[in-house]
């Protein structure tokens, strides 16, 4: 991982400027709609409903999607249910903006990502944005193509099974079985996701290995490697699923309290939450370099059944060549 | 409800009388009391009382009864009709009145199943003989009205014309066969599963008023309004279920053919609603008080609320403890507590000794879920139960008193709400400590299309109009939605609750708790309309209140104070410009505190439009609060009604934007995975 260290922390800054600048926009609005009020003491020290029922209504914009639940446990469970139920592009359109901007530079970093781990050496700047520029196109194809399998996901899958679990439960009195349907639910879709999201990232993995320009050969390939080692698969996205609950648990944990306006509370909150965005980029990482890592002995292992061919060798020579 | 006071006076009269015989028993008014005593008497049945037998048929989801209804007419004018509710025809057709109007519409048409629409259908109805009538059948004389819109398709008012009047004192008793279709929940009424809510479903007389009228409305989006009278019910059910009514259960009896009869009994009660199903939890409590009537309560809990009866039973003891202190006794002794099934569209809802709750299986301790709702309909067998006023026109008259009367109650007793987030599909609930729900509940309502200009509230009920497109608002949870509610809720609850808050602080709890008393004494068991209510309040505070009923009751004013500016003059004169935005005029208080510490309050009329108080100290003005005590609840916008010279805005936007950024940054990492 640490052979990666320089742009874990490019994509963490750019998650914070991403989030800073409309911040100064939330800001502002919060900070005139207070005036010269005793509100903005009332927040200062804790929260102020009244205010805030005022401000709801007039918010518009990103300023619209502010709420003083938005605190620790709260932000992970409306994050979580956004993106399980599709609502991510659905909360404002200046977030979905953003968050695509985001998702476009973990695009374009993720060329000189898997160089890094398949290359297993670090690479200079001029290097990574090369790798980047060279497997920007084909990613960004991939990443299109994904698109459609997750609105189809959200769009078409989501409302069926919507509408299927409340016909199978519609007599049921018993909350916790209605609970069990929807939790089946839930299972089902992120199923579906965590497998669109492993096979693309499959298919990165194999394009890098070798230097594929084809979206669907590597697709197809990718498919077909995933198919015959569909345990180790799923065991390695498990174990990347298990670690990421296990930061999301700790993170559960800060208050839901309104922090006191201290320096000391506003700088622990605050570093805590980085600490947990900066965990989120690291598993991101850690999966694709341990994906990358099973890919190369998938193929290593089907190249050396083949007799004549030092798998292994070839796949660096190659990438680092270019 | 005459007879009730008819009862009470003869006991008294009895006293009297007996006193009277030993001193002067020649006096001729012993004589007049003699025949008082005797009318009383006679006049004790109620105005409507009903013997019904139904029997449900889970499978078929029917209900099929009959009811034997005596009818008195209490008024002096002559009664040559007969006018009954037949509310279950609602959910009739898509073309009912209730469902063209009801913003559910759509979600009810597009979830049930064709066998799922509710109906009542009459198939008998015979005037019985006695009471100077002979025995007619009049099934055929059998007419649909619809005396509010026309609507040929509204079958929800039924209307018999009688072979003659019943003429006033006259009684006539009339047996009614009807089976009922009963609808998935809707309205409060149908059934999910095994779990039937059963409200709203005999033939039920209207009310023939004193002018000689019958007040007998269609059933569009109002609750409901009916005579008082003796239910005595019987039910069959399958056996093993368990059964909540009205009133109090007399028996219970096993049949040969497998189901059981449950006996239930309820005199002095405007209606009368059951709930069966075999899912039930049985739990009984008692509620006791040093200078009130004792209470029986019964609870029903769903198995998957199992371990939360204790905090229903807290609940409905606080508000009989409450109300009963603030107003006066609860006279039935028993209530019953119905723990609805999930998404049974039956929960929160009043009627007479019975009233439903509301509860989620995760549910967390401080979270006022079921405390609230078990307060409010406690509350509503005081206002609605006992003092019954008429629903379709002066909704908020129960409703608001109910509503207002909770939120002091649950501030009182369980303190401030905090806010309870539920997330996925609303099963995951979160509390958030320190984060309340808002003290000034009329905040947030002061935009352009406010929703208090929806309509007036001295518009009859039934006629509110519909909620506005654009609307957006915090509701009672704290959360917020995109369409706001319809003039009925704001009318009904929202508005009046502020109104009687107001009026509570400007009169002083001291003298707005004896018009509460004054008012419930004075309409007990029967049906006060809005100018009752404010007879009262004139009466009780001993000042005319037109000035202020004419601002909030029959107009849509907003109220909305504000500090605009302070200046400093110089020479140490500094003054303070106030403004009233809202059109809406209210006498309020002005708090000036300097920067020395010292406070001067004035009193501003609030007629004009702006004023100015100038200060000649040398000392800064350091804070400006215009309602300080927070009085005019109905101010619609808090923020502005304080000026301070030095805000803290600047520090907490920062801090609650940089608590937004990190949510922001939460969020982008999900974006990340689309990568
Ligand atoms: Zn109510």
């Amino acid at each position: 991982m640490h052979r990666a260290k320089r742009l874990i922390l490019l994509i963490y800054f750019s998650n914070v400027l991403l989030a800073l600048i409309p911040m100064l926009f939330v800001e502002e609005s919060i900070q005139s709609s207070l005036g010269p009020s005793r509100a903005g003491d009332h927040l200062a020290r804790g929260f102020d409903p009244a205010w805030y029922a005022e401000f709801r209504t007039a918010a518009t914009g990103l300023a619209s999607t502010f709420d003083a639940t938005l605190l620790s446990a709260g932000a992970l469970l409306k994050g979580l249910e956004a993106f399980l139920n599709g609502q991510l592009f659905k909360t404002s359109a200046g977030i979905t903006l953003i968050g695509l901007l985001y998702a476009l530079i973990w695009t374009w970093w993720s060329g000189a990502f898997l160089s890094v781990y398949i290359l297993q050496a670090p690479l200079s700047r001029d290097q990574m944005l090369s790798a980047s520029a060279r497997f920007f196109p084909l990613f960004l194809r991939l990443a299109i193509l994904s698109g459609i399998f997750y609105f189809l996901i959200y769009a078409y899958l989501l409302p069926r099974l919507t509408e299927f679990t409340s016909q199978q439960t519609r007599n049921l009195v018993d909350e916790r079985v209605v609970f069990l349907w929807a939790s089946g639910k839930w299972l089902v879709i992120l199923l579906c996701l965590a497998t669109i999201g492993v096979w693309f990232d499959y298919a990165k993995i194999v394009a890098v290995i070798q230097s594929r320009r084809s979206a669907a050969l590597a697709l197809i390939q990718a498919l077909g490697l995933a198919m015959r080692n569909p345990g180790r698969v799923a065991l390695l996205y498990l174990s990347l699923t298990l670690i990421g609950l296990l930061f999301l648990w700790f993170y559960s944990f800060l208050p839901t309290k309104p922090w006191e306006q201290t320096w000391r509370g506003m700088t622990a909150t605050f570093a805590a939450g980085q600490f947990y965005i900066l965990s989120r980029i690291w598993v991101r990482l850690l999966s694709y370099s341990s994906q990358a890592a099973l890919v190369h002995s998938f193929l290593a292992n089907e190249m050396r059944s083949e007799p004549g061919v030092p798998a292994t060798v070839t796949f660096r020579q190659e990438t680092a060549m270019r | 409800m005459f007879a009730s006071r008819a009862c009470e006076a003869r006991s008294r009269r009895q006293e009297e009388s007996r006193g009277a015989h030993v001193n002067t028993v020649r006096d001729p008014t012993w004589i007049v009391l003699l025949i008082l005593v005797a009318s009383a008497a006679l006049s004790q049945a109620w105005a409507a009382d009903y013997k019904l037998e139904a029997r449900l048929d889970p499978a078929a989801r029917t209900v099929s009864g009959s009811a034997h209804i005596r009818w008195s007419n209490k008024t002096t004018f002559a009664a040559s009709d007969l006018q009954f509710h037949l509310y279950y025809n609602a959910w009739l057709n898509p073309q009912s009145s209730f469902l063209n109007s009801n913003r559910m519409r759509e979600e009810a048409l597009k979830q049930w199943r064709p066998n799922e629409w509710a109906a009542i259908d009459v198939s008998r109805l015979k005037i019985l003989p006695g009471n100077g009538f002979a025995e007619l059948d009049l099934t055929s004389a059998i007419q649909y009205i619809q005396p509010d819109d026309g609507n040929p398709h509204d079958r929800t008012v039924m209307k018999v014309i009688l072979p003659r009047p019943v003429k006033p004192g006259e009684t006539i008793e009339i047996q009614v066969e009807f089976k009922i279709k009963v609808p998935r929940p809707f309205a409060r009424t149908g059934s999910r599963g095994e779990y039937f809510f059963i409200a709203q479903w005999f033939p039920k007389l209207g009310v023939f008023e004193k002018t000689g009228a019958w007040n007998c409305r269609q059933f569009i989006q109002t609750e409901f309004f009916s005579e008082f009278g003796t239910y005595d019910v019987r039910l069959v059910v399958p056996g093993g279920w368990i059964v909540g009514a009205t009133g109090r259960q007399q028996s219970h009896r096993q049949n040969k053919d497998g189901t059981a009869t449950h006996h239930f009994y309820q005199e002095q009660v405007i209606d009368f609603a059951w709930v069966a199903s075999p899912d039930f939890y049985e739990f009984r409590d008692r509620f006791e008080h040093p200078h009130l009537k004792a209470v029986d309560l019964r609870l029903l809990l769903m198995l998957d609320h199992l371990g939360q009866e204790s905090r229903y039973f807290t609940a409905a003891k606080t508000a009989l403890k409450y109300f009963g202190e603030w107003l006066g006794e609860y006279p039935y002794g028993h209530l019953t507590i119905i723990d609805p099934a999930y998404l049974s569209n039956s929960g929160g809802m009043e009627y007479p000794t019975l009233i439903t709750g509301g509860t989620r299986w995760l549910n967390l301790p401080g979270s006022q879920v079921p405390e609230e709702v078990t307060v409010h309909e406690t509350g509503h067998q005081f206002f609605y139960a006992v003092v019954a006023n008429n629903e379709f026109e002066d909704a908020w008259l129960d409703e608001g008193l109910t509503e207002y009367s909770t939120r002091k109650i649950m501030r009182e007793a369980f303190g401030s709400a905090p806010v309870v987030r539920r997330y996925f599909e609303g099963f995951i609930p979160l509390l958030f400590e320190g984060i309340f729900q808002s003290d000034h509940p009329a905040s947030g309502l002061g935009t352009f299309e406010s929703e208090l200009k929806l309509d007036v509230m001295a518009t009859p009920a039934w006629q509110y109009g519909p909620a506005a497109r654009r609307g957006r608002s915090a509701d009672a949870t704290g959360l917020t939605r995109v369409y706001g509610p319809g003039a009925y809720t704001v009318n009904s609850y929202t508005k009046p609750d502020l109104m009687l808050i107001t009026l509570e602080r400007h009169l002083g709890w001291g003298k707005f708790r004896s018009i509460l008393q004054t008012y419930f004494s004075r309409w007990r068991f029967k049906h006060p309309r809005a100018e009752d209510f404010f007879n009262v309040v004139h009466e009780v505070a001993g000042e005319d209140f037109s000035w202020f009923w004419n601002q909030t009751y029959r107009s849509s004013h907003v109220f909305d104070y504000s500090v605009d500016a302070v200046t400093d003059l110089g020479n140490g004169l500094q003054s303070v410009h106030l403004r009233r935005w809202g059109e809406g005029v209210f006498p309020v208080e002005v708090r000036v505190e300097f920067s020395d510490a010292t406070v001067v309050r004035e009193i501003w009329d609030g007629q004009s439009r702006w004023t100015r108080f100038d200060f000649r100290k040398k000392s800064p003005i350091r804070l400006v609060e215009v309602d300080p005590d927070g009085k005019l609840a109905l101010d619609v916008n808090y923020t502005n009604n304080s000026w301070v010279r030095k805000p803290a805005s600047k520090s907490a936007a920062r801090k609650w934007a940089l608590k937004w950024a990190i949510w922001l940054q939460n969020l982008l990492e999900h974006f990340a995975f689309f990568s």
